[in-house]
């Protein structure tokens, strides 16, 4: 009886505590929280408790990890950097917990291992709910290293907890996610919860000059995006089409309804009846696809590897981005896919892609035409290309990426503090 | 002279301030007497003991816990705010010393004491401040049995630890450090209310040190985020639910490097062993004006007090480490060579053995 007076006390004490502090809404949503999330923990999912089991038994395989937060699943359509990364990590032997953005807990469908690869699949709310568990599996394992591709908001909680467990905490900024969510995109993005996780990282990373800029306090390193040779299937050399005199402009990708410029290929098609444009990607709206004109085809989504089917066709690939700052701080994994695959490329929205070889950054439409036809008509040195492109595969990224890694591995027992080391 | 047979008995294995009190005397204790554990139950710290010549028993069962102190035949039984063995040292032979310390600040756990849950057969009970033992006294009335004052050591780390590398950009932001459990006694939220009203100084800018929270309720650390949102201080927060405490030393150091400051905000304190750290690693302090942190810091000659309560006072103190630097050094040489004649692990030992009479 004592104790349970003594136990009743103390919850009424912290109870008046805090509602002085917090007032009364704080304290029932507390409250509520506690009661709830009991229940919750309860009757959690046994089939969801299995796939944790089943990625307890397969670490046991594995000396070194990589957990990557991304906002993108798996597939052989999509060549997201997030994706390229975990793939090239996997290749290193790496057991790659690849966590998978989901709007419902019904798509929760794509959990383990892949055959053939060391990437396990996990959904991102299967990871929120568990992650403490999650994160504690990894304890004895040496090399860790927790990498944050989207600015969650649950990384609030997990990127602490992962800086404790003694992850090395990598935050890559490839998207200028504020510039996204003032557009209408990524509802979830908070401003303040970037910064937080820019403070809370070891070490952060970057794929643009822009972006680098944006970040400077937290001094990012620059490592842009790349391409792999082995992911495209039989390579052909681009045959001018000398029969006709049409200009094969093709373009895949993502159709982010942000910085796709779709006016501008609409006038532009509507202007030069000689030019055909091949458009490959998904992401733009149904009025778009039922209205296009008759020199613009839209293929859809194409697997990655089928890609070169289409593109030994075209004379000049395009990257039509908006001239908004969301286009600015890009750095499209496209540019190395259409160099690598020798075509001469004409960008809009990007400037400091104007450095790259063969690369034509066009500021208005006028422009755009002009160099459409002036790339069309340029002869492609291939070893100014490779000399180039051979620079920007993704073995050689990540190549850069594990050297940052095993420095700050190094540092971190030094210095402790996220960030403090690489300022 | 044959070694002394001592064992330490406390609830909970965590990475708290017992543990470090206790490790940090082992060092020096090892001479003079064997020494074991028992913790009632593992909240996941068991290694922290690890490079320690220590026997470490865990243990919840009560009469399991009194066969280990029968079968291992202890001269000297020490129960650290762990009431729960209360029962079990009464029937302890009589060549058995059972001695009490009591260190938590927390007055709801200080219950058995107002309840004289005390084993009759206890010689002394230690505690590790003069103001704190006042209260103890209080609270234990009527019943007489001396107590003692044994400072909490603090680690030799603490008081030589070096920072051998450059820390290069940003020195310009001025770091905050805050350590402590996420709950009402560490009285986190103040700190979050003094940091926000920093961040309206112009003059300065600032970074968010909260070191703490790890194996917190998940209700605490949710708490404790939207404490931070409230009062919009995340993007300026670097939030380590847990350092290694070896590495805390590097931490303050660093902190000082950099400009920075340790604050506590505590309600209550029966010692404030990150205080008395912070002065070994000469890092400087703004601590809340309670009994504790006055007899620690000399009323204000080794760190700056302000009124509890007033979040504008303890900025305003803040701003007097940053503005003041000839007055920061005193209080800091001040704080060190305080720390430095009493908190010392081999002093605090000798007083402790003293106490005991083994030496």
């Amino acid at each position: 009886m004592r104790k349970i007076w003594s136990w009743l006390n103390r919850k009424i004490y912290i109870s008046v505590n805090i509602i002085k502090e917090e007032g009364f809404l704080i304290f029932f949503k507390k409250l509520h929280w506690k009661i709830f999330s009991n229940f919750h923990n309860l009757f959690k999912n046994l089939k969801e408790r299995k796939y944790l089991d089943k990625l307890k038994k397969t670490l046991i395989k594995y000396n070194k990890v990589v957990i990557i937060i991304s906002g993108v699943k798996i597939n052989s359509y999509s060549g997201s950097r997030t994706i390229w990364l975990t793939k090239e990590f996997s290749k290193r032997g790496y057991l790659t917990l690849f966590i998978y953005f989901t709007w419902r807990k019904s798509e929760w469908k794509e959990i383990g291992l892949i055959k053939g690869t060391n990437i396990f699949l996990l959904p991102l709310g299967l990871f929120t709910e568990q992650f403490d568990f999650i994160l504690n599996y990894f304890n004895m394992i040496s090399k860790k290293i927790f990498i944050i591709e989207v600015p969650f908001l649950q990384m609030e909680e997990i990127l602490p907890l992962a800086n404790a467990i003694n992850f090395i905490t990598i935050y890559d900024i490839k998207d200028d996610w504020e510039e996204f969510n003032r557009r209408g995109e990524a509802p979830w993005y908070s401003n303040d919860i970037e910064n937080f996780i820019c403070r809370n990282s070891n070490l952060i990373i970057t794929v643009s000059p822009g972006l680098k800029e944006k970040f400077s306090s937290f001094n990012p390193i620059l490592i842009p995006n790349g391409f792999d040779p082995f992911s495209f299937q039989n390579i052909e050399d681009h045959k001018k089409n000398k029969n006709n005199c049409k200009i094969i402009i093709g373009y895949f990708g993502h159709l982010t309804p942000s910085w796709f410029d779709w006016e501008l290929i609409f006038d532009t098609a509507k202007d030069n009846n000689d030019f055909i444009f091949h458009i490959i990607g998904s992401g733009a709206s149904q009025e778009i696809y039922s209205n296009l004109p008759e020199n613009i085809i839209y293929h859809g989504k194409i697997d990655h590897k089928l890609l070169t089917k289409y593109t030994k066709d075209w004379n000049v690939a395009i990257i039509p981005f908006k001239d908004i700052p969301l286009s600015k701080n890009a750095d499209p994994v496209k540019i190395y896919e259409y160099l690598y695959l020798k075509l001469p490329v004409v960008v809009t929205g990007i400037p400091n892609l104007s450095s790259y070889p063969y690369t034509f950054f066009a500021r208005n439409k006028k422009e755009f035409e002009k160099f459409i036809r002036k790339a069309n008509d340029t002869q492609i040195d291939n070893n100014k290309v490779n000399e180039f492109i051979s620079k920007c595969t993704w073995e050689k990224r990540v190549n850069v990426l594990e050297d940052l890694i095993n420095r700050t591995i190094l540092l971190k027992n030094e210095i402790i503090i996220p960030q403090w080391s690489s300022r | 002279m044959t070694k002394k047979r001592i064992v330490f008995i406390y609830q909970f294995l965590t990475f708290g301030g017992v543990e470090s009190i206790i490790k940090n005397r082992i060092k020096y204790l090892k001479e003079y007497a064997e020494i074991d554990l028992i913790f009632l139950y593992d909240l996941g710290a068991k290694d922290i003991f690890n490079d320690l010549p220590v026997k470490l028993y865990i243990e919840k069962n009560i009469m399991k816990v009194k066969d280990l102190i029968l079968n291992n035949k202890y001269d000297i039984v020490v129960s650290i705010d762990t009431p729960q063995v209360h029962r079990i040292l009464k029937m302890l032979p009589k060549y058995t010393e059972v001695i009490l310390e009591i260190h938590t600040g927390y007055y709801e756990n200080r219950e058995y004491i107002r309840e004289k849950n005390i084993p009759k057969n206890t010689k002394i009970i230690i505690v590790p401040s003069n103001h704190f033992k006042n209260l103890i006294e209080q609270e234990i009335a009527p019943l007489i049995i001396p107590i003692e004052i044994v400072p909490n050591p603090v680690g030799e780390d603490f008081f030589n630890s070096e920072i051998n590398f450059e820390i290069t950009k940003n020195q310009d932001v001025i770091p905050i450090l805050w350590i402590g459990r996420f709950d009402n006694l560490k009285n986190w939220r103040e700190s979050v209310k003094i940091f926000s009203l920093l961040l309206q100084e112009n003059k300065y800018k600032f970074e968010f040190l909260f070191i703490g929270g790890y194996k917190s309720f998940n209700s605490e650390i949710k708490g404790f985020l939207d404490y931070l949102k409230k009062y919009k201080i995340m993007p300026f927060t670097i939030w380590l639910p847990y350092v290694n405490h070896q590495n805390i030393q590097k931490i303050y150091r660093l902190i000082d490097k950099r400009g920075g400051l340790f604050l506590s905000t505590s309600k209550s304190e029966s010692f404030g062993l990150t205080v008395a750290e912070s002065m070994a690693s000469m890092c400087p302090i703004v601590a809340s004006n309670i009994q504790a942190y006055k007899e620690l810091l000399d009323d204000g000659k080794a760190g700056y007090l302000y009124e509890l309560g007033n979040p504008n006072d303890a900025k305003e103190k803040i701003i007097s480490v940053l503005e003041n630097q000839e007055l920061k050094q005193e209080k800091v040489i001040y704080g060190y060579n305080k720390a430095n004649e009493y908190f010392f692990p081999k002093k605090v030992v000798e007083r402790w053995l003293n106490i005991l009479s083994i030496k």
